[in-house]
C-alpha cells in the first residue's frame, strides 16, 4: 500500500508543480485546503485498520461493550421478527446507529481479510463475477453450506459429513470473513497433525496457518471425531454450525429442518469433546439450547426433555420449562426435575450417579413421585427470565443475541425447590451407593443378580424385570419351591457363593417385588445354603414385621415341629399337609398375610424339614401351656393320617421331651385321639360341669348298647315256655333231652340239694359222666329259661325257679 | 327294664364294692361304647361261625379294658363260646423257657368257662359232653365209644400236638368207662397243662408230648376245634394285662412273645385258626412304645397299621385295635345312675338317691382328688357303692348329710403299668 501510494504522490506533485506554475493563487488555496482534507482521511484510515488487528490478535476475549453492542438483526441489516405464540420472544434492540455500524463493519473487513483481496473489497462487482464462474472446484467460487452427508473434496481430501461452509468468500454477521469457512484458495500444507495445538482463541480458517488447515482438513476427513483433536479445531467446524443456526435461519427459516441433524452433530461432539473443553461444552450447550428453545412447542415442561450439556449455568430450555411449569402451576415432570438436578450448576452427584446413570434416573424419578406425588409445584417468582445468547464465533463477535421470555420467571432465583430435589436426588445416590462400588469393581456384574440385589426390585432392568416376571407368572397357587441356586440362576446368575448376607439382599429385594421369601431369613430365620429348597410366595406389599409377633412366633413354631414329626415316619404325604394346611386356617388369631406365610413356610417346611435338634434352642422361651398345647397338637397331627407309626411314636417322645412335657403322655394322647375323643385338655376347668347335651347322647347309646346286650342275655323278658303238656313233654324227655339226661333231670328236681357223690353214682348208673351230663342239662336249661337248673360243684343246688317252671 | 337277679345285682355290687370288675352282669352298668360292644360281638358272632377273630383293646388306665373284656366274656358265653381268660404277669407269658407260658396256659384252661360254669373250671364239663356226644353216638351206631371218639378226633391229628391229644381224650374216655379216677384226672392234668415232664405224662398217659412253653398257642388251636366238637361254638381267649410284656426288660424275651401276638394275629386274618378268637387288653403304652411296645416290632406294627381312611371322625372297626376313650364325666355319671339302680334291684321306686345327689356326690369327688376323678374311677364307685349301703341301712339318713363325709382316695393304679420289671434272665453276673 505504501509503495503505490508514493506513486501516486509524485503524479500529484508534478501535476502540483504544473498547477503552481499555472494556476492562479485563489485556486492554488483551494488545493491546499483538498489535500488537507485528503490528508485528515488517510490518518483516520490508518488509525483505525492498526486499532482492528490489535484485537483481533490479542488472545483474549474482548469483554462486551453493553452499551453501544449492534444487535444480530442490525448486523444482518434486516429486521427479523420472530413471533411465537408463547413465550414472546424478540430480538433486542440496540440503541447504536446504523451508519456508525456499516462503516465499523468496512473497517473491521478491511483489517481482517487477507491482503489478495484487499483491492477487491471495496467492489462488490468483482465477487459476483467469481460466482459466475461455471462449476468451480470446492472451496472455490461463492460460499456455499454442504449439506449434512455431502462429501466435498478440499485439498485433495474428500470429508464427510458435510455441514461446513465452503467457498472462496463468506461474511460472518459482523462483515468479518466468516471463520468457518474452508476456502480452496489458500494453501494447504502437506502434513498437519490435528492433535497438536496450532489455534488461538477465535480460530479462523483463514488466518490459522497451513499446517493447522491441514490438521483442521484431516480431522474433518477422519470423520470429526478424533478424541485428540485440538480443540481449536473442532470449534472451527462449531462456528459453522453455530453460523448456520443462528443467521442463517433468520434469512431462510425453512433451515430449520436441518436443526434436528445438527443438534444430533452437536450432542455428539458434546459427548467427544465436552468433557475435555469446559469452554465447548458451554458453547455447544448454549446452541443446543437455542436449538430446542427456537424449535420448541410451548409448555415446553410437557415435552421430553432433550439432552442438554451441563454448564455454568442452568440451561436456557429448562429454565423456560420450569418457568412455564411455575406460572401453569403445573407439577413438574419427573424428567424435567430430574434435567434439573443433573443439570444444575455447582451440583455434583455422587459417583453412583455417574456410576450408574440410567438406574439413578429411574430411582429418582420413583423417589420423586413417591416423596412429592404428581411432582413439585413451582411458585411463580418474580426474577423474569431473560436468555442471552453468547455466540462462539468470532464473526458474531459484539452482537448480542438475546431472548427473553414475557412474565416467565427465572426459577433459578429460587433455592428451596432445587435443595429439596437434591435431596431426593442424594437420597437415591444413597441407595445406589452399593450398586456403585459393585459395578466400580466389577463392571460385569451391572446385569448380574449380584448388581440386582444392590438395587429395589423395580429399577431392575427390562432382562431382570422380565425374569422376574417369569418366577412370578410359575408359581403355581402363588407358591414355588426351588433351590435357592435354581431361584438365583433364574435371576439371572451370580458368580460368587451366596452367604447370609446376599440372601438377605435377595429376601428384602424379592419382598419390594411383591415375592415372599421362605425361610424368612429377614426375620432371622437360618440363611439357606445354594442347595437347600426356598419357597417363594406371592406377597403383596403391605405391612410388615407380621413375623416376629409371638403368636406367628408359636405358630411357625408348630408348623416347624409338625413338619419334624410328620417327617418322621419317612415322607411327608400329602395328607399329613393337607390337615396342616387346614389347621393354618383355623389359626384365626393370626392375620391373613401372617397365615399366608405360614403356607409358604409349610411349603418350605415339606421341601426342608426341620430337625428336631435345631428346633430345641427355640422352644426355650415358650410357656407351659403353650408347649403342653404344641404337644397335643403334634399327636393329633401324628394320627391325621390315620397311621401312627413307630418312627412318629419315637419322634413324639422326642418331642415332648424336647418341649419339657412327659414323654409317657405321648401315649395318652395319640390314644385319645384315635379314640376320636378330643384331648384331655390339660387346662384348669372352672369348677365342675355336666355337659347335659352329651349325656344325652350317652343316653341314647347306651340305650342302643343296652338293647343289643339283652339280647345276648335275654333279660328283658323271659319268653314263657311253650305251654306243651307235661305228658307230651314226658314222652320228647324234659327241655328237650335225651331219655338219659331227661331221667337225670326228673331226679335232679325231685331234691333242693344233691352231694356230688350221690349224683355221680346216680349218673353212672344212667351211664352218664356227671360233669358232662350237667353242662348239658343246664345248657338246656339256658335255652329254654335262661337260667341253669344246677348250680354249685359239691353240693350241687338245684334252682328252685327252674323247678317251678318245669313243673308248671 | 324287669327286676335285675339278685344274683346279678349280688355280683356287681360286690365287685364294684371290692374294686375289681364283676364277671357277670355287666351289662347291666354298661355305658355307651355301643360302636364298640358291636365290634366284638359280631367277632363272637364270626367265632361261633367258625371264623376267627384278634383284637387289641387299648385303653388308659381306668378306661375300662377289664370291664370291657368281661362284658365281652360274657357276651361270648351267652353265645355258646367256650371262654378262656387269663391276665398276664412276670410269671405268665405268652412264650417263655423257664414254664412262664405253661403257667399261662394251665391259668387259661383253670379259667375256661362256660354258660353253665360262668365262674370258670368247665374244662372237665367240657370233655364229658364231648364224651357223651360219642357215647350216645356209638350206642346208636354200635361201634366202641372208643372208635367213635377215635374218629372224632382223627381231624385233630393233623395239628400239633393233635394226636397226643386224641389219645389223651381217649385215656379220660377209658377212664370213665372203666372208673379209673386216677386216670380221668392224670387226663385232665394233661390237658391243663399241669405236666411238668414227659417222664411223667409217659407213665400216667402213655403220652410222649406234654404241654410246654413252646406248645401253648397250638394247644390252644387244639382246645378251640375241640371245643367245637364238643358242641360249643368256638373259644374265645381274653387275655389281660398285655402290658406285662411290655414291661420285660429283656427285649429278647419281649420280641419272642411279640412273635407269638404276630402268629396268633396271622394265623386269625389268614382264617388258620378255627373257631378261635383273642381279645388282648393293653395300654396305649404297651402298644406303641417304640422301644419296648407292639410298635417295637415293626412286624407286628405293620399289621396293626389303622385303616387310613378312618380319620377326621371316620370310624372303622374292622381293624385289629378297639380302642377305649377314657372315661368322661358324663359317662361316669350315667355310670353311677346305673350302677344306682342295679343296687335298687332294677326298681326306680326304690332309687336311694335323686339325680341331682349323683352330681353332687361327682363334685365332692372332683374337689376331693381333682378334675380328673372319673379317668380312674376305681375308688370312687367304691366309695360310691359305700354311701349306697350306708343309704340303705339308714334310712333315716340325708344324703346331704353324708355326702360330705364320704371320703375317696386318689387311685394311682395306672403308675405301676408303666413300671419296668427289672431283667430276671440276668440280674447279677459274677466271674
Amino acid at each position: 500500500m505504501a509503495r503505490k501510494g508514493s506513486g501516486w504522490a509524485l503524479w500529484v506533485l508534478g501535476g502540483i508543480v504544473l498547477a503552481i506554475a499555472l494556476v492562479p493563487r485563489e485556486v492554488w488555496i483551494g488545493l491546499g485546503v483538498i489535500a488537507a482534507i485528503a490528508l485528515a482521511i488517510y490518518g483516520y484510515l490508518k488509525w483505525q485498520a492498526g486499532q482492528e488487528s490489535k484485537q483481533s490478535r490479542a488472545g483474549l476475549p474482548t469483554p462486551v461493550d453493553t452499551t453501544h453492542e449492534p444487535t444480530l438483526a442490525e448486523l444482518m441489516g434486516s429486521q427479523s421478527q420472530k413471533a411465537r405464540g408463547k413465550p414472546e420472544r424478540t430480538p433486542t434492540k440496540s440503541a447504536a446507529t446504523p451508519a456508525r455500524a456499516a462503516s465499523s463493519v468496512k473497517a473491521a473487513a478491511r483489517a481482517a481479510d487477507p491482503e489478495f483481496y484487499t483491492a477487491r473489497l471495496d467492489s462488490p462487482s468483482v465477487s459476483e463475477r467469481a460466482f459466475s464462474i461455471p462449476k468451480p472446484f470446492d472451496g472455490f467460487g461463492d460460499a456455499r453450506w454442504v449439506p449434512a452427508g455431502e462429501v466435498v473434496k478440499i485439498s485433495g481430501l474428500d470429508l464427510p459429513g458435510g455441514m461446513l461452509y465452503v467457498g472462496a468468500r463468506l461474511k460472518a454477521a459482523n462483515g468479518s470473513a466468516e471463520p468457518s469457512l474452508i476456502s480452496g484458495q489458500l494453501n494447504v500444507a502437506r502434513h498437519g497433525d490435528f492433535r497438536e495445538r496450532h489455534t488461538n482463541y477465535w480460530p479462523s480458517y483463514a488466518e490459522i496457518s497451513a499446517t493447522a488447515r491441514r490438521a483442521y482438513l484431516g480431522w474433518l476427513a477422519e470423520g470429526r471425531s478424533h478424541p485428540e483433536c485440538d480443540i481449536g479445531l473442532v470449534f472451527l467446524f462449531f462456528y459453522g454450525l453455530e453460523r448456520r443456526v443462528i443467521l442463517d435461519t433468520v434469512k431462510d427459516p425453512s433451515i430449520k429442518v436441518e436443526w434436528p441433524t445438527i443438534a444430533a452433530e452437536l450432542r455428539r461432539l458434546l459427548s467427544i469433546y465436552g468433557e475435555r473443553s469446559g469452554s465447548f461444552r458451554r458453547y455447544a450447550g448454549e446452541l443446543l439450547n437455542w436449538i430446542e428453545l427456537e424449535g420448541s412447542p410451548s409448555k415446553l415442561y410437557l415435552q421430553p426433555v432433550p439432552e442438554l450439556p451441563q454448564a455454568y449455568e442452568l440451561p436456557a430450555y429448562l429454565r423456560v420449562a420450569l418457568g412455564e411449569a411455575a406460572v401453569d402451576r403445573a407439577p413438574v415432570p419427573a424428567e424435567l426435575a430430574l434435567a434439573w438436578v443433573k443439570l444444575n450448576p455447582g451440583t455434583y452427584l455422587r459417583t453412583a450417579a455417574t456410576r450408574c446413570p440410567e438406574e439413578f434416573e429411574r430411582l429418582f424419578i420413583q423417589r420423586y413421585h413417591e416423596i412429592l406425588g404428581a411432582g413439585l409445584v413451582l411458585p411463580k417468582n418474580r426474577t423474569k427470565l431473560k436468555f442471552v445468547y453468547q455466540a462462539a464465533s468470532s464473526g458474531f463477535q459484539g452482537a448480542k443475541i438475546s431472548l427473553s421470555f414475557g412474565d416467565l420467571p427465572d426459577i433459578t432465583a429460587l433455592t428451596a425447590p432445587i435443595r429439596t430435589l437434591l435431596e431426593i436426588a442424594n437420597q437415591c445416590t444413597d441407595e445406589l451407593g452399593g450398586f456403585s462400588r459393585l459395578v466400580g469393581k466389577d463392571p460385569e456384574a451391572r446385569t448380574s443378580l449380584d448388581g440386582l440385589l444392590q438395587l429395589p426390585a423395580t429399577l431392575w432392568p427390562p432382562a431382570g424385570q422380565a425374569r422376574l416376571e417369569t418366577i412370578r407368572s410359575s408359581m403355581q397357587g402363588g407358591m414355588l419351591t426351588r433351590r435357592l441356586d435354581e431361584v438365583v440362576d433364574a435371576l439371572g446368575g451370580s458368580s460368587q457363593p451366596f452367604n447370609r448376607d446376599r440372601t438377605r439382599a435377595l429376601a428384602r429385594t424379592l419382598e419390594a417385588a411383591g415375592i415372599g421369601l421362605e425361610p424368612d431369613v429377614l426375620t432371622g430365620a437360618r440363611a439357606p445354603s445354594a442347595s437347600d429348597p426356598v419357597v417363594l410366595f406371592a406377597q403383596p406389599a403391605g405391612e410388615s414385621g407380621a413375623a416376629d409377633t409371638s403368636a406367628y412366633q408359636t405358630a411357625a413354631l408348630t408348623l416347624q415341629l409338625a413338619s419334624a414329626v410328620a417327617q418322621a415316619d419317612g415322607a411327608f404325604n400329602d395328607h399329613e399337609v393337607e390337615h396342616l394346611r387346614q389347621e393354618i386356617e383355623h389359626w384365626n388369631h393370626l392375620t391373613p398375610r401372617s397365615r399366608q406365610r405360614l403356607h409358604a413356610h409349610l411349603a418350605w417346611l415339606t421341601a426342608a424339614p426341620m430337625t428336631l435338634a435345631s428346633l430345641k434352642k427355640k422352644l426355650d422361651p415358650l410357656e407351659t401351656k403353650a408347649k403342653e398345647a404344641v404337644a397335643t397338637f403334634m399327636a393329633t397331627l401324628a394320627q391325621s393320617d390315620g397311621v401312627v407309626s413307630p418312627d412318629e411314636v419315637k419322634f413324639l417322645e422326642k418331642v415332648y421331651k424336647a418341649l419339657g412335657v412327659e414323654p409317657k403322655r405321648v401315649f395318652s394322647d395319640i390314644h385319645a385321639v384315635g379314640t376320636g375323643s378330643p384331648a384331655p385338655s390339660r387346662t384348669a376347668k372352672a369348677g365342675f360341669r355336666l355337659d347335659a347335651e352329651r349325656i344325652a347322647a350317652l343316653e341314647k347309646d347306651t340305650a342302643r348298647v343296652s338293647a343289643l346286650l339283652s339280647e345276648i342275655f335275654t333279660e328283658e323278658e323271659v319268653p314263657p315256655p311253650p305251654p306243651v303238656a307235661v305228658e307230651s313233654m314226658e314222652e320228647e324227655g324234659l327241655l328237650g333231652l335225651d331219655e338219659a339226661h331227661t331221667a337225670l333231670v326228673r331226679l335232679l328236681l325231685s331234691r333242693p340239694q344233691w352231694s356230688r357223690a350221690e349224683l355221680e353214682d346216680a349218673a353212672s348208673d344212667l351211664e352218664l359222666m356227671l360233669d358232662g351230663a350237667l353242662e348239658q342239662v343246664n345248657d338246656a336249661s339256658f335255652e329254654a329259661y335262661d337260667l341253669p337248673l344246677s348250680e354249685g360243684e359239691d353240693p350241687i343246688d338245684i334252682n328252685a325257679e327252674v323247678v317251678e317252671k318245669i313243673e308248671q | 327294664m324287669t327286676t335285675i337277679r339278685p344274683r346279678d345285682r349280688d355280683a356287681v355290687i360286690q365287685s364294684l364294692r371290692a374294686g375289681v370288675v364283676p364277671r357277670a352282669g355287666q351289662h347291666l352298668i354298661q355305658v355307651g361304647r355301643g360302636r364298640e360292644v358291636e365290634t366284638l360281638v359280631s367277632d363272637i358272632d364270626r367265632i361261633a361261625d367258625g371264623g376267627s377273630s384278634f383284637r387289641f383293646v387299648i385303653g388308659e388306665y381306668g378306661a375300662g379294658k377289664t370291664f370291657f373284656l368281661n362284658l365281652i366274656r360274657a357276651v361270648a358265653m351267652e353265645r355258646k363260646l367256650v371262654v378262656m381268660s387269663a391276665d398276664l404277669n412276670p410269671d405268665r407269658r405268652l412264650h417263655a423257657s423257664g414254664g412262664q407260658a405253661r403257667s399261662m396256659y394251665a391259668e387259661l384252661m383253670r379259667n375256661m368257662a362256660t354258660r353253665t360254669k360262668p365262674e370258670g373250671g368247665a374244662l372237665a364239663g367240657v370233655v364229658e359232653k364231648f364224651i357223651s356226644t360219642a357215647k350216645s353216638e356209638a350206642k346208636a351206631s354200635g361201634q366202641s365209644t372208643e372208635d367213635v371218639i377215635r374218629f372224632k378226633l382223627a381231624q385233630l391229628t393233623e395239628l400239633v400236638n393233635g394226636y397226643d391229644f386224641a389219645d389223651v381224650i381217649a385215656a379220660y374216655c377209658r377212664g370213665v368207662e372203666e372208673g379209673q379216677e386216677q386216670l380221668k384226672s392224670d387226663a385232665i392234668r394233661w390237658l391243663r397243662g399241669e405236666f411238668s415232664t414227659r417222664t411223667d405224662a409217659r407213665a400216667a398217659l402213655g403220652v410222649r408230648a406234654i404241654v410246654d412253653d413252646a406248645s401253648v398257642y397250638d394247644q390252644l388251636k387244639l382246645m378251640a376245634r375241640f371245643v367245637r366238637l364238643a358242641g360249643f361254638g368256638g373259644l374265645l381267649v381274653c387275655l389281660d394285662e398285655l402290658v406285662n410284656l411290655y414291661k420285660l426288660a429283656n427285649s429278647q424275651a419281649r420280641n419272642s412273645n411279640y412273635e407269638q401276638l404276630l402268629r396268633m394275629l396271622n394265623d386269625s386274618l389268614q382264617g388258620t385258626a378255627v373257631g378261635l378268637g383273642f381279645v388282648l387288653g393293653g395300654t396305649p403304652e404297651f402298644l406303641m412304645d417304640t422301644r419296648r411296645g407292639v410298635y417295637s416290632y415293626s412286624a407286628l406294627q405293620s399289621r396293626l397299621a389303622q385303616n387310613t381312611f378312618a380319620v377326621d371322625g371316620l370310624v372303622d372297626f374292622s381293624g385289629p385295635i378297639v380302642r377305649l376313650s377314657a372315661l368322661t364325666a358324663e359317662d361316669f355319671y350315667l355310670l353311677l345312675g346305673k350302677i344306682r339302680h342295679v343296687y335298687a334291684g332294677g326298681n326306680p321306686e326304690r332309687h336311694l338317691l335323686p339325680d341331682p345327689a349323683i352330681a353332687s356326690f361327682m363334685e365332692h369327688c372332683a374337689n376331693r382328688i381333682g378334675d380328673s376323678f372319673f379317668r380312674t374311677p376305681r375308688t370312687t364307685i367304691t366309695s360310691f357303692i359305700n354311701l349306697l349301703a350306708v343309704l340303705e341301712q339308714n334310712p333315716d339318713a340325708d344324703w346331704k348329710d353324708i355326702l360330705g363325709q364320704v371320703d375317696v382316695a386318689a387311685d394311682t393304679g395306672g403308675n405301676d403299668d408303666l413300671a419296668v420289671q427289672p431283667d430276671d434272665e440276668l440280674a447279677s453276673f459274677k466271674l
